[in-house]
C-alpha cells in the first residue's frame, strides 16, 4: 500500500520571476511514470517538502502542459527555503489534493473571478482551462486586487487575458506608483463592483484572496442580488497533512485540504468569522 | 568550505547557568564546532575576538547602566542577537528584586552601597532589539541546539510556545493540580524543558516563562480555590517571570479584582 | 463460540501465554490515575484499575513518532520509509477505550489510509475488559459505548467475582487461548455477568443526552456558554479555560498532530516526525505571516466541544466515548456533560 505521507522527488525545471519575493517554479518528477499519470483540476493544491524546514500545502498556479506550476512567495521557513533554490534543485511534492473550481457547474454560465494578491494563484488555471473551451462559458471577467501594482503577479499573463474573447479584465491597488506601466485603479477589489459588467442572472462567483477581502466582497455581491450558492471560494488554513488526518485545517463540518479547498459560500458563511 | 558563522557569548546580572548548559552540550561540543566558530567567550576563552559577530548568545538582565552601554554595543557588532535564557527575556530571578525599594534592596546586601550604581533588572529586549529568545532557566539544551541548527539553515526554530502541560500529559503524568492539589505553574509556562518537575512529582515553579497567550488570572483563582494564599499565589507568578505583561496583573495581585 | 472462566489469582497462565508472542501492556497501578506500561510479570498487572492518564490509543497513535528519515547526497535527497511492525497486546482495555478504538480505525482509514496507525493496529491484540466499578466522571452508559463491551475485542474478560469469565471474540482469540486447560463457563457464569452489568448501570454519576446534539451544538454558534467557558467562567463552577490542551491530549478520540523535520548536527541527514497537536493551543490554527484562524480562547474551547458533540470534521469518529479524562483531567473543571446540558437548555 501507499504510504501518503512519503513525498516523491521532483525537479525544479523553471524558475520565473514574479515580485521581489515572489517566484513562480515549473516542476516535474523524477519518475516519468508519475509525471504522465499526473492530472490536476485547477484550485486543488500539492504538499511541497523542504527537507529539513517542513512541508507547506500550495496550490497549483496552472494547468497547462505537462508540469507542475506553483507561485510562491516568501512567507515562512519552506517558501523562504524554496525561494533561495535554483533551477536544476530538487524539491518534495506530493497531490495534487483537494476539490477545485467547479468549473462544470460554471458550464454556459458567465463567470465572474475575483482575486486578492496571491489569491489570482489558484484562479489561473480556471482563467487557462475557461480560455481553452472558451465556447462551454459565457461572458469571463476578471477583476484582480493587489497591495502595489508591483505585489501584483502573471503580470505578462494580463495581456493575453485581455485577448480573450468576450471577456474582460479590471485590476485594482491600494496605492498606485506613478510609473506603473500597465492600465491599474486605485482602490479595493469592490471598488470595481458598480462597474462590473456581469449581472448576478446566470452567473457564477469564483473568489480567492485575504479571507476578509472575501467576505467583504462576497457581502457586496449579497447587495447586487447575487445568491450565496452562486459564489465558490478557495479558503486558507494550517494544513500539515493535506488528507484529513491532521486535524489543522477544520472549519464546521469540513476539512479544507479534503472536502476544500473551494467551497461553496453557503457550506463555510456560518464558519468563518462575520464581519 | 562556507565560512563558518562566529558566535559570541555574553553575560550580564545573571548566574552563569545558562552559559554551563551550552557547556554541557560536551558530547555534542565538537560537531557544533565544525558548524561555528565561537571568537567570544570569557568564561571558556583565554583569546577573545572582539571584532563583530554573526550570532551573540546574550545570558543575564541588564541592572546598570555601563551594562546599558555594554548591550547596545554588543547589538551594534552582532548580525544575529539571541536572549539566551529568562534573566536576558525579562529579569527572571533577579528581578524579584525589583517589587521593592532600590535602597532597600542595596542595603539588604552590602553593607557599604557608596560604590554600587544599580537600577531595575530588566530584559535586553527593553534597551536593544531582540532577534530571537530562547526560554528556560536555564534553557534546555535541545532547545539551545535546535536554535543554532535553524540559524545555519535560515528556518524558524521549532521552539514550543504551548504550555508544559502538552510535554507534562505526552509522559503520562496525573495532573498535580486536580488530582495532588500543588500549585503548579504548568498551565501557564511555556513548554520545553520536557515537564522534568512534574514527572517527578514536584509542580512545576514556572522557570520558562509565559507560554504563548497564558490564562494567568484563571490560574489565579485555581490556585485560590484549592487552598493557596494570594501571598503565595503573587510570589508563585513573581518568581520567574513578574516583569512579563503577561503575568503583570498575577504579579500586582491585581487578578482578584 | 465457547466461552471459558479463569480463576483470578491464576491469571499469570494467561499473561504467560501472550507473552510468548506479544509485548504486553496493561495498567500498572489501581484508582483512577493509573498508566498503560509494559508489563512482564502478573505482579505488575492492576486489572482493578478504574482509569487511565492517557487511553491506549498512545500505543496507535504515539504522542510522538518518526514518519520517514531523509537524507541529502550530492543534492539529491532519498526518504527512506519507516513502518512499525512490532506485535502488541494490550491487557485490560476498557469498552470506552475500545469504542475510541473503532472510531479511531475509521478515522485513519478512507480515502487515505495512515498505515502507520493502520500497521500498530494490524499487529496488535486487544483483551479488553468490562467495567463493573465506574469512575466518577464517566458516562459511557449514556452514549453506548459501557460499561460492557460487545465487539472490538479479541478476548473479552468480565469480572464474576473469584473467576474471570473469559469470551473470544476473533480468531486470534481464540488461538491465544488454545490448549491453556480452562474450564467452561457455565449459565451461571453468564447470569452473574448480567447482573453484574445491572449493578453497574446504577452506579453511574454523570450522564449525557446525545439525542440531536450535534444539531444542537451547530445551532448554538453563538451561545453565551462559549465565552463563559473561554473567559468568564462560572459554567457549573468552572473556572475560565487554562487552553492548556490536557483535555484533548487525554482524550481517547482526539487524534489531531503536527508533523515536523528534525534535521541533525551533520545537516545532511534527519526525520519528518509528527506529534499529537491540540486544538486548544494558540498556534494550532496559526498560518504564515501570524494570522490565526482560532485565535480567541473562546473559539478553541468551542471547537472542541464541538468536535466531541460529533459536530466538527471528525464526525462520529472524534466524537465522545464518556471515558471521563477529560472532566478528571481538567484544573479548570470544565465539564462536558454540563456544557451539553446548558446547551439543551438553550
Amino acid at each position: 500500500m501507499i504510504n501518503a505521507y512519503l513525498p516523491n522527488l521532483a525537479i525544479i525545471k523553471k524558475i520565473i520571476r514574479e515580485t521581489h519575493n515572489t517566484n513562480t517554479y515549473m516542476l516535474e518528477f523524477f519518475d516519468k511514470q508519475l509525471q504522465t499519470s499526473f492530472s490536476c483540476t485547477p484550485g486543488q493544491f500539492m504538499m511541497y517538502s523542504v527537507f529539513g524546514a517542513g512541508e507547506s500545502a500550495i496550490s497549483l498556479s496552472d494547468i497547462n502542459n505537462n508540469d507542475i506550476t506553483a507561485t510562491i512567495r516568501n512567507v515562512g521557513s519552506v517558501t523562504n527555503t524554496i525561494l533561495n533554490m535554483k533551477e536544476g534543485d530538487s524539491i518534495g511534492i506530493r497531490g495534487p489534493y483537494g476539490t477545485g473550481w467547479p468549473l462544470d457547474k460554471a458550464k454556459g454560465k458567465n463567470v465572474l473571478i475575483i482575486a486578492g494578491g496571491m489569491g489570482i494563484a489558484p484562479l489561473r488555471g480556471a482563467i487557462t482551462h475557461i480560455k481553452n473551451q472558451r465556447n462551454n462559458f459565457g461572458h469571463l471577467e476578471i477583476i484582480y486586487g493587489a497591495r502595489t501594482p508591483g505585489d501584483m503577479i502573471f503580470k505578462y499573463e494580463f495581456e493575453k487575458w485581455r485577448q480573450i474573447k468576450n471577456s474582460r479584465l479590471d485590476l485594482t491597488a491600494d496605492t498606485i506608483p506613478a510609473n506603473t506601466p500597465f492600465e491599474c485603479k486605485a482602490g479595493l477589489v469592490t471598488s470595481c463592483f458598480p462597474s462590473m459588467k456581469t449581472q448576478h442572472k446566470n452567473a457564477i462567483v469564483l473568489l480567492c484572496g485575504p479571507e476578509i477581502m472575501m467576505r467583504y466582497a462576497a457581502k457586496c455581491l449579497e447587495t447586487i442580488g447575487f445568491k450565496d450558492d452562486q459564489i465558490y471560494l478557495s479558503l486558507e488554513r494550517r494544513m500539515k497533512c493535506g488528507i484529513g488526518k491532521c486535524g489543522h485545517c477544520q472549519i464546521g463540518l469540513k476539512y479544507v485540504c479534503k472536502d476544500g479547498p473551494v467551497f461553496n459560500y453557503t457550506d463555510i458563511k456560518p464558519f468563518i468569522h462575520p464581519l | 568550505m562556507v565560512k563558518k558563522p562566529k558566535i559570541a557569548i555574553f553575560k550580564f546580572t545573571g548566574c552563569a547557568g545558562c552559559q554551563l548548559e551550552l557547556l554541557h552540550l560536551e558530547d555534542i561540543f565538537l560537531d557544533l564546532l565544525e558548524l561555528f566558530d565561537i571568537n567570544y567567550w570569557v568564561m571558556v576563552k583565554r583569546d577573545n575576538d572582539e571584532k563583530e559577530w554573526d550570532i551573540s548568545l546574550v545570558e543575564g538582565g541588564i541592572s546598570t547602566p555601563k551594562e546599558i552601554e555594554e548591550i547596545k554595543q554588543i547589538r551594534k557588532k552582532t548580525k544575529f542577537l539571541v536572549a539566551f535564557g529568562d534573566c536576558a527575556i525579562g529579569g527572571c530571578i533577579p528581578s524579584i528584586r525589583n517589587w521593592i525599594p532600590q535602597m532597600e534592596a542595596e542595603n539588604q546586601v552590602y553593607p557599604d552601597t557608596s560604590t554600587i550604581h544599580s537600577m531595575k533588572v530588566l530584559g535586553i529586549g527593553e534597551y536593544v532589539k531582540v532577534d530571537a529568545i530562547l526560554k528556560g532557566c536555564p534553557p534546555h539544551r535541545e532547545t539551545i541546539v535546535e536554535l543554532l541548527k535553524s540559524a545555519l539553515l535560515k528556518i524558524r526554530p521549532r521552539l514550543k510556545q504551548h504550555p508544559v502541560c502538552v510535554e507534562c500529559k505526552f509522559r503520562d503524568n496525573a495532573c498535580l493540580i486536580t488530582s495532588k492539589k500543588m500549585a503548579c505553574m504548568g498551565p501557564v509556562t511555556s513548554a520545553g524543558c520536557g515537564a522534568i518537575c512534574p514527572s517527578l512529582g514536584r509542580e512545576c515553579e514556572g522557570c520558562f516563562g509565559p507560554m504563548s497567550n497564558p490564562n494567568a488570572s484563571a490560574l489565579a483563582s485555581i490556585f485560590k480555590d484549592i487552598g493557596f494564599s494570594e501571598d503565595d499565589i503573587k510570589r508563585k507568578f513573581r518568581k520567574y517571570a513578574g516583569m512579563s505583561s503577561e503575568f503583570q496583573k498575577e504579579a500586582l495581585h491585581e487578578w482578584k479584582k | 463460540m465457547k466461552a471459558l472462566i479463569i480463576e483470578k489469582n491464576s491469571m499469570n497462565i494467561l499473561l504467560e501465554r501472550f507473552l510468548e508472542e506479544y509485548r504486553v501492556f496493561g495498567p500498572t497501578k489501581p484508582g483512577s490515575d493509573s498508566t498503560f506500561d509494559e508489563i512482564k510479570s502478573i505482579e505488575q498487572l492492576h486489572l482493578d484499575y478504574i482509569s487511565t492518564v492517557l487511553p491506549p490509543k498512545k500505543f496507535f497513535l504515539p504522542p510522538n513518532e518518526t514518519l520517514f528519515s531523509f537524507n541529502i547526497k550530492n543534492g539529491k535527497f532519498t526518504t527512506k520509509e519507516i513502518r512499525p511492525d512490532e506485535k502488541i497486546l494490550i491487557l485490560g482495555i476498557h469498552p470506552c477505550d475500545v469504542h475510541a478504538l473503532l472510531k479511531l480505525d475509521k478515522f485513519f482509514s478512507g480515502d487515505f489510509n495512515d498505515l502507520y496507525y493502520q500497521n500498530r493496529r494490524k499487529n496488535s491484540a486487544i483483551i479488553a475488559l468490562n467495567c463493573v466499578e465506574p469512575s466518577e466522571h464517566s458516562f459511557c452508559r449514556s452514549l453506548g459505548t459501557g460499561p460492557f463491551l460487545n465487539e472490538g475485542y479479541d478476548i473479552l474478560l468480565t469480572d464474576v467475582g473469584t473467576n474471570y469469565l473469559i469470551e473470544i471474540g476473533t480468531s486470534t482469540g481464540k488461538r491465544l487461548v488454545k490448549g491453556l486447560n480452562l474450564t467452561n463457563a457455565s449459565e451461571e457464569d453468564f447470569h452473574e455477568k448480567e447482573r453484574r452489568l445491572k449493578l453497574m448501570e446504577k452506579k453511574f454519576k454523570k450522564s449525557m443526552n446525545i439525542s440531536w446534539l450535534p444539531k444542537i451544538a451547530r445551532e448554538n454558534l453563538d451561545h453565551d456558554i462559549w465565552f463563559d467557558l473561554g473567559e468568564r467562567g462560572g459554567v457549573a463552577g468552572s473556572f475560565p479555560c487554562l487552553s492548556c490542551g490536557s483535555c484533548t491530549f487525554v482524550c481517547p478520540t482526539c487524534y489531531c498532530y503536527e508533523v515536523y523535520d528534525a534535521v541533525d548536527l551533520s545537516l545532511k541527514s534527519g526525520t519528518r516526525n509528527r506529534e499529537l497537536d491540540s486544538c486548544q493551543l494558540l498556534e494550532y490554527a496559526e498560518v504564515a505571516l501570524g494570522g490565526n484562524f482560532r485565535r480567541d480562547r473562546k473559539d478553541r474551547i468551542h471547537h472542541w466541544m464541538l468536535c466531541k458533540f460529533g459536530a466538527a470534521a471528525g464526525g462520529k469518529n472524534s466524537s465522545c466515548v464518556g471515558c471521563g479524562r477529560c472532566i478528571r483531567v481538567c484544573p479548570s473543571k470544565i465539564d462536558i456533560t454540563e456544557v451539553a446540558k446548558a446547551l439543551r437548555r438553550g
